[in-house]
């Protein structure tokens, strides 16, 4: 297993604007191979005031309203599994996998994030990213 | 006895692959049932397989003594509307693993539509003209995954569960200041069972029992009482549980069809023919129908040690029945007969024989037997071009010539298959 820490693993400070003060933020996960000839299984480990568990490409999870979350870390760790679902001669784990982190307050995009395991990919990546909610001065 | 020699070449085009689709065989055409009431199928008895969205083959075959082209299409209408799911990369295991009838009814119904010209030959006192051939195939046991993919795959989800069980357990108790309870063990459990049973990467009949191994693992860990010892552990457990998962992963992923069906499959089939005398639709008329079961069971002979090697032994079997209208022939036929086909990488051969019973002897005639027999070989040249060679004989054209001399019948040509 190799593991991929976006910001080499110290917390990446987001600063959320003050008029979604009172707005809902969601966190999705979205794993992309560079070919369809593999599927990605797994799982995502959200840990922001409480652990919670996703599959490993999900959508729109709510974390809490902008306020409640300020000087508070979000960690998401995306566990992805590469499953050969295609047939031919290439080996599915070698296949790199891009993984985007897409941070939205309501329907507006914040921040995107993204890791890639394309210097070393193998057959389970993990990829890590840790932000941490900074209220806008 | 009459001797034909059967020779057919097919190349096969595709476009648009979809790669959620677990194909039984990727990018072949398989039989149109029509073509086999139009008497200028390629192969008696084939493999049933997963048909495209829609998908074209043209063929020529010797009729009238003479070269003629063939045109099939097949296509399977649930797959028309199918709204492609949000994210195409999710596994989704229940379309691979499951063997529940109606989702393989769905995937693997196909509609066609043929055309060849027609003779006397096999359509007795009707006029030459054209055939349209109609025709239904439906897959009613999909067969399953192979065994060793099957095997890798639960190795690979006990440790995908076990794995984020421990991932919770250890985030709860590495905080400094929280005071380790047995009740942390209990809601990392929950937390991961509840997340098991949502799962969509793992099939839902394998569920239970996964459940049952992560209820296993529970006990394992609640057995330890120290914070520290603990912690040591779930760190040590997630070392080994990634290194289980990543080892079952490359075993599926070094193999090239990871996720073919063997076992039993079998398929039912409905065809229908009208003829047009002359061709003219005014001389239209209804000449034969006829159903059939597919039997077959398809064998692994693949080896880990040797993953890019793919190898199967086909053992299959035809039971058919043809309602003949009388201008085509007094008879009825029931077909029965068996193929043994061997399948290595780009190539199989195949020997396939047919007998053919009519259910009355044509008048002033005995004999109500016929035959077919017929040698296959199949090498796909690229990706989406395959080169098919049959050589063997086929059926007498109807009871009336039964009993004369040998006679050499050819078919040849060229099959191009366009699939979305």
């Amino acid at each position: 297993m190799a593991k991929y820490l976006f910001n080499n693993g110290k917390l990446k400070d987001l600063t959320i604007p003050g008029q979604f003060d009172s707005t809902k933020i969601f966190v999705s996960a979205d794993v992309i191979p560079d070919d369809d000839v593999i599927s990605v299984a797994g799982h995502a480990v959200i840990d922001c005031l409480k652990i919670e568990i996703e599959d490993v490409i999900f959508s729109d999870h709510v974390l809490n309203h902008a306020r409640k979350l300020y000087d508070h870390a979000l960690e998401v760790e995306v566990n992805a599994s590469k499953i050969k679902t295609g047939n031919g001669d290439a080996n599915g784990s070698k296949i790199p996998l891009n993984c985007r982190l897409l941070i939205e307050a309501g329907d507006n995009l914040l921040e995107e994030f993204e890791l890639s395991d394309k210097k070393s990919p193998s057959a389970n990546s993990v990829f890590i990213f840790r932000i941490k909610f900074l209220k806008e001065q | 006895m009459k001797v034909a020699g059967i020779a057919f070449i097919s190349l096969f085009f595709a476009v648009g692959l979809q790669a959620q689709d677990p194909q039984l065989k990727q990018l072949e055409l398989t039989t149109s049932p029509a073509y086999v009431l139009l008497g200028v199928q390629p192969t008696n008895i084939q493999r049933p397989s997963t048909p495209r969205d829609f998908a074209a083959s043209l063929q020529t075959a010797q009729v009238n003594g003479s070269i003629q082209p063939n045109f099939a299409v097949e296509t399977n209408p649930f797959n028309w509307n199918k709204k492609v799911p949000q994210n195409k990369y999710s596994f989704i295991a229940n379309d691979y693993f499951s063997d529940k009838l109606w989702p393989a009814i769905r995937k693997n119904f196909a509609l066609s539509l043929a055309t060849s010209a027609t003779d006397t030959a096999k359509f007795g006192k009707l006029h030459k003209g054209t055939g349209i051939g109609y025709g239904v195939r439906i897959t009613l046991f999909p067969g399953t995954v192979n065994k060793r993919t099957r095997d890798d795959f639960k190795v690979w989800a006990r440790a995908e569960i076990k794995e984020f069980f421990a991932n919770v357990l250890q985030r709860t108790i590495d905080d400094e200041g929280h005071a380790f309870t047995y009740q942390d063990v209990i809601q990392a459990f929950d937390i991961s069972a509840a997340a098991l049973l949502s799962k969509k990467d793992i099939p839902d009949h394998m569920k239970p029992w996964l459940l049952n191994e992560l209820t296993i693992y529970k006990g394992k860990i609640a057995a330890v009482n120290d914070k520290s010892e603990l912690s040591s552990l779930l760190t040590a457990e997630m070392d080994t549980l990634s290194r289980e998962k990543e080892q079952a992963l490359d075993k599926i992923n070094a193999r090239k069809t990871p996720f073919a069906r063997d076992g039993f499959i079998l398929e039912f089939a409905y065809a229908g023919l009208t003829l047009m005398q002359s061709n003219a639709w005014d001389s239209s008329v209804y000449a034969k129908s006829g159903i059939w079961l597919t039997p077959s069971y398809r064998i692994d002979l693949g080896t880990d040690q040797d993953p890019g090697t793919i190898q199967s032994l086909d053992i299959l079997g035809v039971l058919r029945y043809i309602w003949n209208t009388s201008r085509v022939d007094e008879a009825n036929y029931l077909d029965f007969g068996a193929k043994l086909q061997f399948n290595r990488n780009d190539w199989n051969l195949g020997f396939e024989g047919v007998f053919r019973h009519a259910s009355k002897a044509a008048e002033g005639l005995d004999s109500r037997w016929t035959y077919s027999w017929v040698g296959n070989f199949s090498y796909t040249i690229k990706e989406n071009i395959t080169l098919r060679l049959s050589f063997g004989s086929q059926f007498d054209g109807t009871t009336r010539s039964y009993t004369r001399p040998n006679e050499i019948l050819a078919i040849g040509g060229i099959n191009f298959g366009f699939l979305k």
